[in-house]
């Protein structure tokens, strides 16, 4: 058998020429055989060389003393093992040979000797006396030498095995649907996969080489028929946006991504109530920039004749439903109509659309949520004085006089009390507001005496609803002690532990609910029904000793959420009522109001007023004493060496007087001041340090 | 099932309560246990075997101490399990009762 050689290259042809090269004789020499043409592969990646067979024709011209054994199978060949090679014709080739065979190196390239270098993915050395090419491997390649792992920086023979093992990196995309809970809308939530292919970096020949590799990155799309596929089994069919999922299918991006939404319904309108414009005319009300309403505007209180129309019910309005993903109907949120409470003097008319007064009278709408609560305070007009002809006047409603009120005569209405002259020598007091529009002499006139009772309630009702917390709180930290038997709350209810609470705990628990009762009771003509319902509740419940109706803890916190309702109610109402007193002038009397207090007109004279809101004087205050809860402001105060005036708010509040005279006491909280000299534009706080101060 | 015994010696009365103190113990309380005390002057409750009470059974206790106080006797309450030294505390009973009825809490 003749000289033959296998050689690969990246071509056929280079490949035969390598041989030629090799064997050194011309092409018509051999007999080429092709074991396998290239594959080109991908990037570089998965291809393969050319395979070729040259066997010389003429033995006998075999000169040199080489022996080349053909590699017994293809399988041997194409594997990555490195074969050293003697000689070397041609870098871009490779020559594939068997250990025991060898090239003679040709002299000219002496200077590989002692060197190693990598090559399209191999490594390759060349041995030389006194020199040792060394490898250092990196830590992402495994490199074997003679079928041993290296870890370090190794010598390499040129009879050595090499062979590295780089691992590719793919990682696959993943992805999932999910639709919400009102099937509204569905989301792809994506991880992008990436493919890293690494690569032996070709290095030139050098007697020490660290072996380096090159990544190259391929992203891996989702395929988007599957996505629909699921989107399809998920039956989520409208409003999908199938640009977007093509669009982050094919993207590398990470995420959440919407890729279907649902028609969302339309919410309709909750029905409600339109008071007449006229109403608020009549009202005469002005509301201040803060919001505040300007009392001193009004000069009547806002009335409806019997058969006039107060108002207008709005029927609620539907809404439209919505889709969802999968195409079924959603609901907008439903719609309410307005609950109207007819109270005194009110009837519901053409189908309870419209709503008329049937009594004369201030007309009184609250509203709540989708509660409103209409009534007419009924009022009673005397067109002249109230006097002995007339008798003393006592009311439920409003009550209006057209002329003065006269000596030693009352009037007590439960509503507003409008004078439209003098209150001379009488007593007057109304459950809400009072306006005077002359004077008042040596009278007590008190405005608020209901807002007064509701805020005692109010307070009475919040102290009980801490504690009844606190007490529910404590029964149920109990009812967890082993120890401690609930068994007989069914037979004989809570009436013994709260018996035992109030002893201890919650000493003034009782008390307060007793007080509670008493108001409520006391006022049973005029409190809703809901007050008496819960007086009765807290009477069974708290004041029976030891025979409470109270079966649980559940009842109890019950309780306290009824509590809670009713007096959230009732701050609105407390809001709504809101009372005033309007004066123009006072002489010699006292004068009370729970809200604020104006005296218009000249000012007043040796008066007492008290106000829990605020107090404004146009005119001069001469004599008397003057408290407001939350500020004063007067235009003139004092006497020149007359009666004493005192002034006072609480500690937070300010004084205002453009012109205060010597021998006027101001007290702040609980500090005072007395004026030894005329002074004008004072106002008057407490500092930091607790000093009343001028600014 | 509530029970107890009396102890008498010299210088004072100990009552070994036995059971759960709970509203079953009423009758008992009522009608034998609280007219039978009435007889001692210096009396000590002990509550080693109470393992168990309701707020019925401690309206009783509060009771009967409250009366037998009023005529002048003095009454101590000891050996309390912890479960209900815990519950006695919690409901304040040494301020309802007075420390001095609680030696022991």
């Amino acid at each position: 058998m003749g000289r033959s050689i296998v050689a690969k290259g990246p071509t056929v042809k280079e490949a035969i020429n390598t041989a030629l090269n090799l064997l050194d004789v011309m092409k018509d020499q051999v007999d080429i055989e092709i074991i396998e043409t290239e594959k080109k592969g991908w990037l570089g990646m998965g291809s393969k060389p050319a395979v070729i067979r040259a066997t010389y024709r003429d033995s006998s011209t075999e000169q040199e003393k080489q022996e080349i054994k053909q590699p017994t199978n293809l399988k041997e060949l194409l594997t990555s093992d490195i074969h050293i090679s003697e000689e070397m014709e041609m870098f871009g080739n490779m020559i594939q040979l068997t250990k025991t065979s060898y090239i003679r190196p040709n002299s000219k390239w002496m200077d590989l000797d002692g060197k190693v270098w990598v090559k399209d993915g191999q490594i390759l050395c060349k041995n030389a006396p006194g020199k040792y090419p060394l490898v250092t491997p990196d830590k992402r390649i495994k490199l074997y030498r003679n079928h041993e792992l290296v870890v370090s920086t190794v010598v390499v023979d040129e009879n050595d095995s090499l062979k590295v093992e780089i691992e590719d990196e793919v990682k696959n995309p993943s992805w999932q649907l999910k639709m919400d809970d009102s099937m509204m809308s569905i989301t792809l939530t994506i991880t992008p996969g990436v493919r890293i292919y690494r690569k032996l970096i070709d290095q030139e020949p050098d007697t020490n080489i660290q072996l380096k590799i090159i990544e190259m990155r391929e992203s891996c799309p989702i395929e988007m028929n599957q996505v629909l596929e699921k989107l399809k089994e998920m039956k989520g069919l409208v409003g999908v946006d199938y640009s977007e999922i093509a669009r982050v299918c094919e993207g590398e991006e990470k995420g959440d991504f919407l890729i279907a939404s649902g028609e969302k319904p339309v919410p309709g309108k909750n029905g409600y109530f339109v008071s007449f414009k006229e109403l608020s005319i009549i009202k005469g009300v002005k509301e201040r920039l803060d919001g505040t309403v300007d009392h001193r505007e009004i000069q009547e209180f806002p009335s409806v004749e019997d058969g006039q129309l107060i108002g207008m019910i709005h029927p609620p309005i539907p809404g439209k439903p919505g889709t969802s993903v999968i195409g079924e109907p959603v609901m907008p949120p439903e719609v309410y109509p307005v609950v109207i409470h007819e109270g005194k003097g009110v009837a519901l008319v053409e189908n309870g659309t419209k709503v008329v007064a049937t009594e004369a009278g201030q007309p009184q709408i609250v509203t709540k949520k989708q509660l409103v609560k209409i009534s007419v305070v009924p009022k009673l007009v005397i067109r002249k004085d109230v006097n002995i002809e007339t008798g003393n006047v006592r009311f439920v409603g409003d009550v209006e006089v057209h002329g003065s009120v006269q000596d030693g005569m009352l009037i007590e209405a439960h509503g507003n009390v409008l004078v439209r002259e003098n209150i001379n020598m009488a007593k007057v007091s109304a459950g809400s507001s009072i306006i005077v529009h002359h004077n008042i002499i040596s009278s007590e006139v008190t405005a608020g005496k209901d807002a007064k009772i509701t805020m005692e309630m109010n307070h009475l009702t919040e102290e009980i609803i801490v504690q009844m917390k606190q007490m529910v709180k404590g029964i149920q930290q109990l009812s967890a002690v082993s120890a401690f038997k609930v068994s007989n709350f069914a037979q004989i209810g809570l009436g013994p532990l709260i018996k035992i609470l109030c002893d201890g705990k919650f000493k003034s628990f009782l008390s307060d609910i007793q007080s509670l009762v008493k108001l409520i009771e006391g006022g049973k003509d005029d409190l809703d029904s809901e007050w008496l319902e819960i007086g009765e509740s807290l009477k069974r419940g708290f004041m029976t000793s030891t025979s409470s109706d109270l079966r649980s803890v559940e009842h109890m916190a019950q309780l306290v959420r009824t509590l809670e309702g009713i007096q959230l109610n009732n701050s609105i109402s407390t809001e709504y009522t809101d009372c005033y007193m309007k004066v123009a002038f006072s002489h010699n009397s006292q004068l009370y109001s729970a809200g604020d207090l104006m005296i218009t007109g000249q000012g007043c004279y040796n008066s007492k007023l008290y106000a829990e809101g605020f107090i404004q004087i146009d005119g001069y205050v001469r004599g008397g004493e003057i408290y407001a809860a939350k500020g004063i402001k007067i235009k003139e105060a004092g006497t020149r060496g007359g009666a004493a005036t005192i002034i006072s708010v609480p500690k937070d509040q300010t004084i205002e007087i453009k012109r205060v005279m010597e021998d006027t006491v101001i007290q702040i909280g609980p500090k005072s001041h007395r004026f030894d000299k005329e002074m004008t534009f004072i106002s008057a706080r407490l500092n930091e340090d607790g000093y009343i101060y001028f600014q | 099932m509530f029970q107890y015994d009396t102890i008498n010696n010299k210088l004072k009365t100990v009552i070994h309560f036995k059971g759960d103190l709970d509203i079953e113990a009423t009758e008992l309380f009522e009608h034998q246990l609280t007219p039978e005390l009435f007889q001692y002057q210096d009396i000590q409750i002990n509550f080693s075997k109470v393992l168990f009470v309701d707020s019925s059974g401690i309206g009783l206790l509060i009771t009967m101490i409250n009366q037998l106080r009023e005529t002048g006797k003095t009454i101590v309450i000891v050996q309390l399990e912890p479960e209900v030294k815990e519950i006695f505390s919690y409901l304040q009973l040494p301020l309802i009762l007075g420390e001095e009825v609680f030696a022991d809490l």
